[in-house]
């Protein structure tokens, strides 16, 4: 991990990691069991270093099915990996102390994809916002309690008047969904993994949303995993970006070279087909082709059977992460020859963020 | 409350019959506890035959509510409390329960919000889509069965489905799958006009792209007039021919989207457009400060004035607006609705800053 060494104060260093959270050969199958005999490859082999020095803002982008949210339920280790390990502060989750798994908790906050899921219809919403601070004792009193309550409403946009001694179903979507930013808020984590934190909001308060988002990176610090299948607003948000289909990491790096520069076939219709905000530049007429659901049998590259670059070898094995410059790398046999070697961990073709 | 009397119609010189949709002062009110919630407050808007409509709008803004009201599809609380609505010269307001059951689908179909939902679990595709023929179909019209059967297959090959999807179970079907089956029970009786209410929300880019163009071949095929409800500026850009603007219960602009989106005339517009992120530039994301309204209580005069950047003589927006601000009452802002106006053929918008004499 060459790069992400580099500049880095051994005063960061937490255990001697310097990663706050490390991935190493990360992967997630799920069935296999006696109901469903076909295994699905969620996460494929991911390994990807998360900083403690300016972690900056990584997207995670993708369709459903990608395997993105099972990568963001991996880092905040709600689920397993089925192979490899996940490191906080060098120390493996799946094995931590009572008292380092209650800092684990802390310190990587989600902010979750369904915002009606995560509530119990029964409580207020107030419950949701209330027990954080009482469970990690961030308030002195009620009355302070309810002031940093407030203020990390204010935060997100939202009046507390308006929501504060409601039901979850008497908001909107957006409404739920600022909320859980707020609940993050509240624990100045580390780390925060968003999955689709703006999905149901509007353009204006998509951009308040993920402005606050920004102002957590920038501001506190604070490393943001931003899942989307939005390209425009992780775009605009990240760092740095890692393009997944079917469980495949299939292209990484900076995310101006990966969204306006794409390297692998898959990338490049995905950004072909963002509905851009300009009546001149319409969309071509030609069909993409057809979604195809997951071929168990096929060992190589996951993107082979919809590809319009095919080859022999893409159905035989799965390809490397080719280096395609210094910060961008993909997963795709057409870079070959022309590659500069291949890259371990994603995080080695990140840019350092500012 | 002074009210837009006239119709946003063309003076351009087509006949009266190019146009399909007409919506006259349309009010749709909800009674709460709170007290009445003016959701859709006198839109006006017509649409031509064969054009493509697009109307966004924060949530909240009404636009839902409104495209529910114009299939009356609306649930109580809401209710139409003023307006008319023409569709094809017939008021649609006026008809019997009988005779609207028979004007949807066959004139007037909804491709409904995320497909996933709207599919009956337990009936076949096929029986989906026959169900929908036989309830819109007036009695002794129906065909027999095996015209009805070739109109499945002939359908569903429409929407780029193979005709083996008629015996499956929506379960078995991928989410954009379900949306062209949606698409296919929508044209089934080759309406005049589709409603489609954010018929991509849940879909993924590529099979968005797929949608909405496949839903652009039928509707060019069969000349209907598309109107789509949305909050994806994008999207927008992408499909319609004309769009309308919704803030808080009122169409403040309607133009054509090229006019959009390189000249946009209201405020709430061009703060809108000017918020809309793309990938070729980073770093130009900026929303727009303050949020909506609550409708139980709209802020007295023009609705947007209180996040209004010409009315607060925001600094970033001063430019081109300086000459017209110039000549603005900004009291007027703060106490009278403004008309919706049409200050160039088919360019609609409700603001002091083009009223007459301003």
């Amino acid at each position: 991990m060459a790069t992400q060494t580099l500049e880095r104060t051994p005063s960061t260093s937490v255990n001697g990691s310097d990663n706050v959270l490390e991935l190493q050969n990360v992967s997630k199958v799920f069935g296999g069991g006696l109901l469903r005999r076909t295994l699905t490859v969620a996460v494929d082999n991911v390994s990807l270093g998360i900083p403690h020095d300016n972690p900056g803002i990584i997207a995670v982008a993708g369709e459903s099915g990608s395997g993105k949210t099972t990568l963001a339920r991996l880092m905040l280790g709600i689920i397993p990996p089925t192979e490899g390990a996940i490191y906080f502060n060098g120390h493996d989750i799946a094995s931590l102390n009572r008292r380092d798994r209650r800092e684990f908790r802390r310190e990587v906050q989600p902010i979750m994809q369904d915002p009606f899921e995560v509530y119990n219809p029964f409580y207020k919403v107030d419950h949701v916002l209330m027990s954080p601070v009482t469970n990690f004792g961030l308030a002195q009193n009620k009355r302070e309690a309810r002031d940093l309550v407030i203020e990390s409403l204010e935060t997100v946009g939202l009046r507390h008047q308006e929501t504060l001694g409601r039901f979850p179903h008497q908001l909107s979507g957006g409404q739920r969904q600022r909320i859980m930013v707020a609940r993050a808020l509240l624990l100045k984590p580390r780390i925060i993994v968003a999955d689709e934190p703006v999905s149901m909001v509007d353009a204006s308060l998509r951009a308040t949303i993920l402005g606050s988002i920004d102002l957590l990176n920038k501001e506190l610090g604070i490393a943001v995993i931003y899942i989307t299948h939005d390209l425009t607003t992780a775009f605009q948000i990240s760092d740095n970006i890692i393009v997944m289909y079917q469980g495949s990491v299939v292209e990484t790096g900076r995310v101006e070279d990966v969204i306006q520069n794409p390297q692998h076939p898959y990338t490049q219709l995905l950004v072909e087909s963002i509905p851009r905000p300009d009546p001149k530049e319409r969309w071509g007429r030609e069909m993409a082709s057809q979604e195809t659901g997951g071929d168990a049998e096929n060992l190589g590259c996951r993107f082979a059977p919809r590809c319009p670059f095919v080859m022999d070898e893409c159905t035989a094995a799965m390809p490397p992460l080719y280096r395609t410059g210094d910060t961008q790398a993909a997963l795709c046999y057409l870079h070959r020859d022309t590659a500069s070697g291949n890259v371990q961990s994603i995080s080695d073709v990140f840019k350092t963020a500012n | 409350m002074t009210t837009a009397t006239a119709t946003p119609e063309t003076t351009s010189p087509r006949s009266p019959s190019d146009v399909l949709l007409e919506v006259e002062n349309l009010k749709v009110y909800y009674d709460t506890d709170a007290g009445q919630v003016k959701a859709v407050d006198d839109v006006s808007f017509t649409l031509r035959r064969g054009e493509r409509m697009g109307l966004v709008g924060e949530s909240g803004s009404g636009k839902t509510t409104m495209a529910m009201a114009l299939m009356r599809l609306h649930k109580p609380p809401a209710i139409i409390a003023g307006g008319t609505v023409r569709l094809d010269g017939v008021r649609i307001l006026d008809l019997n329960d009988e005779e609207m059951r028979q004007t949807r689908l066959r004139d007037l179909a909804l491709v409904p919000q995320g497909a996933m939902n709207s599919l009956n679990p337990v009936y076949r595709v096929r029986d989906q889509i026959v169900d929908g023929i036989k309830h819109h179909t007036p009695k002794g019209e129906m065909p027999n069965k095996g015209v009805v059967s070739e109109r499945v297959v002939e359908l569903l090959n429409s929407v780029g489905l193979d005709g083996s999807v008629a015996d499956m179970y929506p379960h078995e079907l991928s989410g954009g799958m379900k949306q062209r089956v949606a698409l296919a029970i929508a044209t089934s009786l080759r309406p005049k006009m589709i409603l489609a209410d954010e018929p991509t929300s849940a879909l993924d880019v590529v099979v968005q792209r797929q949608i909405m163009l496949t839903l652009e071949q039928l509707q060019q095929e069969m000349q209907a007039s598309v109107l789509l409800v949305g909050h994806d500026m994008g999207l927008m850009a992408q499909f319609a021919d004309v769009l309308g603007v919704m803030y808080a219960g009122h169409l403040v602009e309607f133009a054509p989207i090229g006019e959009i989106f390189e000249n946009p005339k209201h405020p709430y517009t061009k703060k809108l457009i000017s918020s809309l992120p793309d990938i070729q530039v980073k770093g130009q994301f900026t929303g727009i400060e303050g949020l909506p309204p609550t409708l139980v209580v709209p802020p007295p005069g023009c609705r947007f004035h209180p996040r209004c950047p010409v009315y607060n003589d925001d600094e970033d927006f001063r430019g081109e607006f300086t000459d017209l601000r110039g000549g603005l009452d900004t009291s007027l802002c703060t106490t009278v609705d403004p008309h919706l106006n049409e200050i160039e053929p088919r360019r609609w918008v409700a603001c002091h800053l083009y009223e007459e004499g301003n």
